[in-house]
């Protein structure tokens, strides 16, 4: 799933100089409220992301004919008993 | 594997509801309602709940995790007759585990089981313990067969687990690297 992307023109913030492998944490009342990095940096983690996700990711299953059938059959109901006297019969 | 986990019980199931959806009218006759809409628009002004009449049916079915105790219920699936699969074929590659969607009980492993069946992947049910009869066990999976259709019913149902995953090499590297 990749991150969205907010843009913002580089006149509109106040970004301190990146270089690759270093992240700038900002922190408020120390807690962590932002990090910057490196579009290299950035660009790699996306990447590995990117390739968990493939790794990780699961063939669907092919629903063949007798799978659908069954499927559907089992979901049907059938000819429910609802006779009172049937019923009475069986539970009293 | 602590049961009910892997097991097969007899158990009341429900039909899932659909449209048309019988509401119980108490002293009458149900009253038909053709789709969602006219329910929610009732939500809207304030009456959100109705009896819905579904049909529910004492079936074998397949328990498929642990007890969520805090709710006691469970989740199980629907098995489907082999018999009821028409091509001899078809019933072979269920046999040999070559239809994902379908996965085998032997005969031998669910002797309570009157005949042959097969557990629908794609027929997942919740079920309170209330609703299985815990009498008699039908049969058991062992924890290979176990693992076997979890991985499908996350296949079928499509389910993310890379995370589950990343967190499970990130488990096994931090193991790796203790002395």
């Amino acid at each position: 799933m990749a991150l969205e992307l907010r843009r913002l023109p580089g006149d509109k913030v106040r970004v301190p100089d990146q270089r690759p492998g270093v992240v700038t944490v900002v922190s408020r009342y120390s807690s962590e409220r932002a990090m910057v990095m490196h579009p290299s940096d950035f660009h790699r983690l996306e990447a590995l992301d990117a390739l968990l996700q493939d790794a990780a990711a699961t063939d669907p299953i092919a629903f063949g004919d007798a799978a659908i059938a069954a499927h559907r059959a089992e979901e049907t109901p059938g000819a429910p008993i609802t006779d009172p006297a049937k019923l009475a019969a069986l539970f009293g | 594997m602590d049961a009910p986990l892997g097991r097969c019980y007899w158990a009341v199931a429900p039909f899932s509801p659909k449209p048309p959806f019988r509401l119980y009218a108490r002293g009458g006759e149900p009253r038909e309602v053709n789709g969602p809409e006219p329910i929610v628009d009732a939500a809207r002004q304030g009456m959100s709940e109705f009896v819905v009449l579904t049909t529910v049916k004492a079936r074998p079915v397949l328990v498929i995790s642990s007890v969520l105790p805090e709710f006691d219920e469970v989740l199980a699936l629907r098995l489907h007759r082999l018999e009821k699969v028409g091509d001899p074929e078809d019933q072979e590659r269920i046999r040999q585990g070559q239809d994902p969607a379908l996965f085998w009980l032997s005969p031998q492993a669910f002797d309570g089981l009157p005949v042959e069946n097969a557990a629908i992947v794609s027929s997942m049910l919740r079920l309170p313990m209330g609703s299985i009869d815990r009498r008699r066990e039908l049969g058991a999976l062992n924890e290979n067969e176990l693992r076997v259709l979890h991985e499908r019913l996350a296949r079928a149902y499509r389910l993310r687990l890379d995370m589950l995953v990343l967190e499970q090499a990130q488990r096994l590297l931090e193991r790796a690297r203790q002395p």
